[in-house]
Parts: structure tokens; sequence; C-alpha cells
């Protein structure tokens, strides 16, 4: 009970000016010490922080370098919209009626079943009367790489834009405003668009959003993570050529591109796969922060951790095992060798230096030490809000009515982050390899890294 | 009733009937519009179809049967049986399209129009990942077939239907496309009597014959004293039950005799009607179905004797406030030629004869 009051103690010492001028203190004379783990914890830092605050600074001075200007050249071709959905039911039609709605006229929308065992088929062919939606119906479950390869297939767009079944498009302008009315002339597909005016750019991704943020703390905490890992990180890493992932609910892709590579492989990741293999071709890779797609996101625990369990095990297959030689500096490039090392650094070597951290504290009485978690935790706080009203001021996400669950993020966090480990461990390991997702029959004949 | 001119046309109409062997069956005509004639030696086309006229009132008039012969696409602008249906483009309409099957490569997820993988002996090699391709549903499959429209490049799983008219160039939509449908007609026992009488009946003959047993009534009739009774019975929450008897050749041409026997099982107000040469209407007003089959079977079982030879089915027929007497008449003649016992037409009991 001494530790436990101890602990909670130096928790809410924080508040305390003279504590906490103190500890800024030590803090600052741990700069001049040659303590590994202190200055492991200064690059981590750095590496979460400075370029957001660097991108907001850029925001400030000079905005056109962020969001191309309305004005800016945007290609008027035909714009092939893929969707491959399974058991979606009549949430389609709505999913499609925001495609047609967006205001660009040269589009078209192919929807592919994938064995859907309601009523998902009959409700999107009521679409297609408007003339601008087909619908191919699978006799058997394939997947969604496949399906996808199915709707690539049909597209005859010199454009292809991937999209998820359950999400969608932003009627009117971009992040902040009103939802307008589809006639306004910078839409989502617009703005999709507007990169491909340099023809080196092979893919823009979109900003996605999370539509259902406000339906409980859960929800309201993912806003904030997709705020900070999808819409700031992204933007950053598009500007220094180092975006590593388009987002398989909302990209939209060169269809010849698509077709050199010959669509989507099979398994699992099918959006990380197809990203790094189109860096591999040497395009580049564009982030559309004013195209914003809504989507859903797991709204209790166990969906979420299933959910990222998923994303983990698919970026350890395919980032160490199938795209390890994205590393070979030769073959592919200074930064596409510095994607990889990005990923393997803070997305694998981190969580388990991090977790080994924790068990070691763990091991030796944490309590005894209470100050190193406090310390960390209120760092943890202080940087979370400063990056998320950066990102509020960019992007405006998440809302700053969120703002208060950000004491709440770290726990949040936490066992997110076990189940990522343990992902990448079944997944270095070769444990229980097969998912759902993916019909046996094709697993079966799949090359498995 | 038409006057007497109309009376003698209408009497030749029928008299071609009989001597078209007593079922006058059309001509396949592919210079007419039509596309059928009845009558291939008329003066004129107009006089054709006047004749065509006559027999359709002599169906009504229940002097002839009508007998489903064929349907035909007709043009909705000028009738013309000269309609070209085909399948179109969804997208432009145009009638330039192919099949396209498609093929799905296990291995790589590939997926193509099976002549974008090159023939390698048994199999196919892919052009993705260049694995071959031997044995379906184990390392590919065909999730679908394909359209490709050779106009407008767009591809689609289900075209559109789409009738073109010759005659007139009209396009119409497969869902909007009229048909129209083709009999024969069949000189029944009342157009035979009718000959036999060399004139056509008045109208106050509502009655087909009459002497010992009950009055047999023509089609028309019995179905205007079900419809009136059906009314009857909707208004005042009564019940009423409709039983349709299957009559053997030999009865055909002696219904009278049929109508004795039956006199000794039905009441004053219950009425016998000819629905066609091969079966018999019995209106019961203010009798359950239930009871209905009672009696039907009490009927056939009582006079098995008797019936020999004459009857040897029958089945109630239900009829709801909102059915088609015609299509629930033509049910139940359709279920009396095919079972081989008395039923309801609901119910699935039978009742044997």
């Amino acid at each position: 009970m001494n530790a436990v009051q101890g602990f909670m103690g130096y928790l809410f010492a924080a508040f305390d000016v003279a504590t906490l001028q103190g500890r800024v203190y030590a803090l600052v004379e741990q700069f001049s010490s040659a303590n590994p783990l202190f200055w492991i914890l200064i690059v981590v830092l750095c590496r979460h922080v400075v370029p957001d605050v660097v991108l907001w600074l850029v925001y400030l001075f000079y905005p056109r370098a962020l969001v191309p200007p309305t004005g800016a050249a945007i290609p008027n071709s035909l714009v092939s919209v893929v969707i491959a959905g399974r058991d979606v039911g009549p949430g389609i039609v709505h999913t499609v009626q925001t495609v047609l709605d967006c205001g660009y006229p040269k589009i078209e929308v192919i929807y592919v079943d994938d064995f859907s065992s309601d009523d998902t088929v009959a409700c999107v062919r009521t679409l297609e009367s408007t003339g601008k939606v087909r619908v191919f119906e699978t006799h058997a479950h394939n997947g969604k790489p496949s399906s996808l390869n199915i709707g690539i297939s049909m597209a005859r767009g010199e454009f292809i834009f991937i999209m998820d079944a359950d999400c969608e498009l932003q009627a009117g302008p971009g992040p902040g405003g009103e939802y307008a009315n589809s006639q306004f002339p910078y839409g989502v597909m617009q703005r999709l668009l507007a990169p491909f005016a340099d023809p080196e750019v092979g893919a823009v991704g979109a900003n996605l959003r999370v539509r259902n943020a406000t339906r409980n703390m859960l929800t309201g905490l993912q806003e904030c993570e997709y705020a900070l890992n999808i819409s700031m990180s992204r933007m950053w890493r598009a500007s220094l050529g180092l975006l590593s992932i388009l987002a398989g609910a909302g990209s939209i892709f060169r269809a010849d591109i698509l077709r050199a590579l010959g669509g989507y492989d099979t398994g699992n990741g099918e959006d990380g796969d197809i990203t790094v293999r189109v860096r591999k071709l040497g395009w580049k890779l564009r982030f559309a922060l004013d195209a914003v797609v809504w989507t859903d996101v797991p709204e209790n625990y166990p969906h979420l951790l299933r959910q990222r369990s998923r994303w983990t095990r698919n970026m350890a297959k395919l980032r160490l095992h199938k795209h390890a030689d994205l590393v070979l500096v030769w073959r592919y490039g200074v930064l596409n060798a510095l994607v990889f090392i990005d990923i393997v650094l803070f997305r694998v070597a981190l969580p388990f230096f991090a977790a080994g951290f924790v068990v070691y504290y763990a091991l030796t009485d944490p309590f005894a030490a209470p100050a190193v978690l406090t310390v960390m935790y209120w760092l943890t706080i202080y940087l979370l809000l400063i990056k998320l009203l950066i990102a509020n001021d960019i992007t405006a996400t998440p809302r700053l009515s969120m703002l208060w669950l950000v004491p709440f993020y770290p726990f949040y966090r936490l066992p997110v982050r076990w189940v990522e480990l343990l992902a990448i461990t079944r997944e270095l390991l070769h444990i229980a390899k097969w998912h759902p997702y993916v019909p046996k029959r094709i697993w079966a004949k799949i090359p498995h890294w | 009733m038409a006057n007497e001119q109309d009376r003698a046309t209408l009497f030749d109409a029928l008299k071609q009937v009989q001597q078209a062997g007593g079922n006058l069956v059309p001509q396949w005509r592919t210079d007419l519009a039509q596309g059928y004639s009845h009558f291939p030696q008329a003066e004129s086309a107009e006089a054709a179809e006047q004749m065509l006229q006559d027999l359709e009132f002599l169906a009504g008039s229940d002097y002839v049967d009508k007998v489903f012969f064929d349907r035909l696409t007709v043009c909705p602008a000028c009738g013309s049986h000269h309609v070209n249906v085909r399948e179109v483009c969804s997208s432009c309409n145009s009638s330039h399209i192919t099949p396209v099957v498609l093929l799905h490569h296990f291995r790589c997820g590939y997926v193509g129009s099976a002549d974008t993988f090159a023939q390698a002996g048994r199999g196919r090699i892919c052009p993705k990942c260049h694995g071959r391709l031997e044995d379906r549903g184990t390392d590919h499959d065909v999730p679908g077939e394909n359209f490709l429209c050779h106009g407008c490049h767009s591809s689609f799983q289900v075209p559109d239907v789409e009738g073109l008219c010759l005659s007139c160039q009209v396009r119409i939509q497969g869902t909007d496309l009229p048909h129209r449908d083709i009999y024969s007609y069949r000189i029944n026992s009342m157009g035979i009597a009718a000959i036999a009488a060399g004139r056509l009946f008045g109208q106050d003959e509502e009655l087909l014959l009459e002497g010992e047993g009950l009055p047999i009534y023509r089609r028309h009739v019995i179905t205007f004293l079900i419809e009136d009774e059906r009314n009857r019975a909707s208004r005042y929450a009564s019940d009423f039950c409709i039983v349709m008897l299957r009559l053997e050749a030999s009865a055909a041409e002696d219904m009278e005799s049929v109508a004795q026997i039956l006199a000794g099982r039905l009441r004053e107000a219950d009425k016998i009607g000819r629905y066609d040469d091969g079966h018999l209407l019995v209106l019961l007003p203010s009798t359950e179905p239930a009871a209905g089959k009672i009696w039907l079977a009490r009927f056939l079982g009582d006079n098995k004797a008797r019936l020999q030879g004459k009857v040897s089915r029958g089945v109630v027929i239900d009829i709801n406030p909102g059915a088609d007497l015609a299509e629930r008449f033509s049910l139940a003649a359709a279920q009396l030629s095919t079972s081989d016992v008395a039923a309801t037409s609901r119910a699935p009991e039978a009742v044997t004869s």
C-alpha cells in the first residue's frame, strides 16, 4: 500500500510546480550524459515529434507545399472506381452513391461481389440504371485481392481508385469545411487527381478519417490515432518521398501501373504490398490531405485487437520477408532503403525494446522507481497534446472536443502494442499463418514468405 | 347480339372452323406483319383481321374453344413481329459484344481473359507470374464470364436485352417488349349444335340444354353466376363452393345423362354449367369448401356404377375474393387431367371415385 501511495504521489507530482521544475532540470542534465537509454529516447521522440513540428511550420509559412491550390491543373480523364465487398448489405448503396455524387463527371464504378450470402448484389444492382455502375458477381469466395483484380480487368479508366465497400467519399470541400453540394468543382476526386499533374507520380493516397468517432471513448481515441498516424504521418512521409503505404480504403493509381504489376497479389495486406511494388518500379507516391474518405473503426476492444493483429502480421510478412530486398540501395535507391530501415527500427525493433524496458522495470520492482514511469507518462501526454493540436490545426482532426481523451491514450495503446508484438513474434516464427480472409483453396497455392 | 347480317357472318366463320377439321390452326406467314394467319386465302389483310375478330366473338360466346398456339414478340409501334431481339452493351447499346471468359490464377491473384494466358501443352501460362495453370479448381478457376463491348470497350457481366423492329427501326428495351398470343380455334359441342341447327343461338338461349335433369348453362353464363355468387358471399360473409367434374370422352356428347345423375344430388339453388367439352362446373351456394369435398366424395362414391365411363374425377376449386376465375378453372382442369384421383385444389388429400 505504501508503494502504491508512493506511486500515485509521483504520478500527480507533475502538477507541483517545484517538482516539475526539478524534473525538467534533471532532464536537461541528461543531455550531457552518455546514458544510451536517454539518447535512444531522444531519437524516438525526435522521430515522432520533430516531423510534426516542421510540418506545422511549413503549413504556417508555405501552405501550398502541403495542399495544392484550387487552380492547379487537374487531369480530365475517366476514373474507374473499383470496390470489392462481401456481405456489405444495403450500405453498399450509400457507398456507391457518394462516389456518384462526388462531382467528378468522368467516372465509372465497378463493384465486385466476393460471393456474398446476403442481398448485397441485389442492392447494388439497383444503381446499374445510372449507366455508371457495373456489378460483377463471383461464383465463389476468392478474397479481396482477387476480387479487386477482377474489377481492374474491367476498368476502362486512365486512373483506378480503389475503395473499401464500407467507406464513403466526403462531399464538397476538404477538411474543415461543411458538407457542400456536389457541384463544388473541387471534390475528393479532383483533389486525388491533382498530384498526377506530375508525370512521375504513380499513386496518391486519400486521407482517412473516422466516421464513428463520437460513438464511444475507443472510437474517439482511434480518431486521435488516425490523425497522428495517418493524416500527419503520411503527409510528412509523402513530402520526403518516404510514404510506405497507401490505404486500401482509398487510393488512386495510374491504371497502366496496376496492369503492369498484374494487379494485387493474393494473401493479406494487399494495400501495403501494392504500395511497395509501385515504389519498386520507381514511381513517386503522394498523399492528398484534402481528399477525405470516411471509414468506420472498431467499436470494441476485441475487434480492434484482431484488426491490429492482422495489420501487424501483414506488415511483418511483407516488410521483413517478401519485400526485405527493399533495403538494397543499389537496386531500389536510398529512399526505399530508408523506408525499410524506418519500419524495421520503429515498427519492429522499438516495440520489442519498449516491451523489454517495461519487463525490466517490472522485474526490478517499478514501484521502487516510480519517477521513471510517471515522467514517461507525462512526457507522452505533453507531446501528444502538442502533436494533436498541430494535427487539428493542419488537418482539422481530431476534433478539439476529443482532446480530453489524451490522458487515456497511453492506456489505450498499451494492449494494442502487446498484441502487435505478439503478432510480429508469430509471424517471425511462422506460427498460424493462415487467416480466414484468404480462402483455403487459394492459401494452399500462394507462396508463403 | 349482332344483327342478322353479323350473325350470318359469324355463322360462316363457325362453318370455316368446322370445315378445317374442327380445329382452325393458324398458318405461319413470314410475309405478314402479324406472322400468323388463320385465313391465308382471305382477300385482304383487313378481311382476315375481321374474320379473326369473328372467331374471338365465337369463342367468347362459347361456340369455339381458344387453344394456345404460339406467342410472338411484336413491335409496340407498328405491331410487326419482325423484331430482332439481341443482347447489347449496357453502356452504349452496341450489339457488337462478345463473351469473355475470365481466368483467376490462385498463386498470384491475376485475373484476365482466357486469351491472355498463353497455351502451353495441356495448360496455360500466367502472364503475371509465368506459373502453369493445369487443373481448374486446384490452381485456377473461372470467377465468371464477362461481356466485352467492342464499341466502348466496356466490360460487364449482364448485358442488356434490346429489341430492334426490322420494319420501322424502333428500338425497344427488352423489358418493354410486348407479346401477342396466337390461338387456334376448336369447335366445341355448342358450336356443333349450332351447325346442326343451321344458326347461332339467340341471346335468350342461355341454357346449353335442358331435360329431366337440371339445366346446364353455357360457359359465360355459369361464369357470370359464379361471379355473382362470389360477390354475394363477400358481402354477406357466406360460403359457396365450386366443383369441377371431368367428363370422359363419351360423356362429352351426352351431358344430359350426367345432368340427370347430378339432379338427384343437388338442391334447387345449385347450378350446373359447361366449362368445356371435357368439364362441368357445379355451383353450390351456401356450402363450405369442406362440405363440398364431402359432397364430391359421396357423389362419386354413391354413383360409381352410373358414372362409370362418364365421370371419374372431380375437384373442389378454392376461389378467393380476388382470384381470377378463368385462371382457377384452367388450373383445376389441368389438375384433373394429370391427377388419377379426385383431389381438392388446396389440400393434398384425395378422394377416390
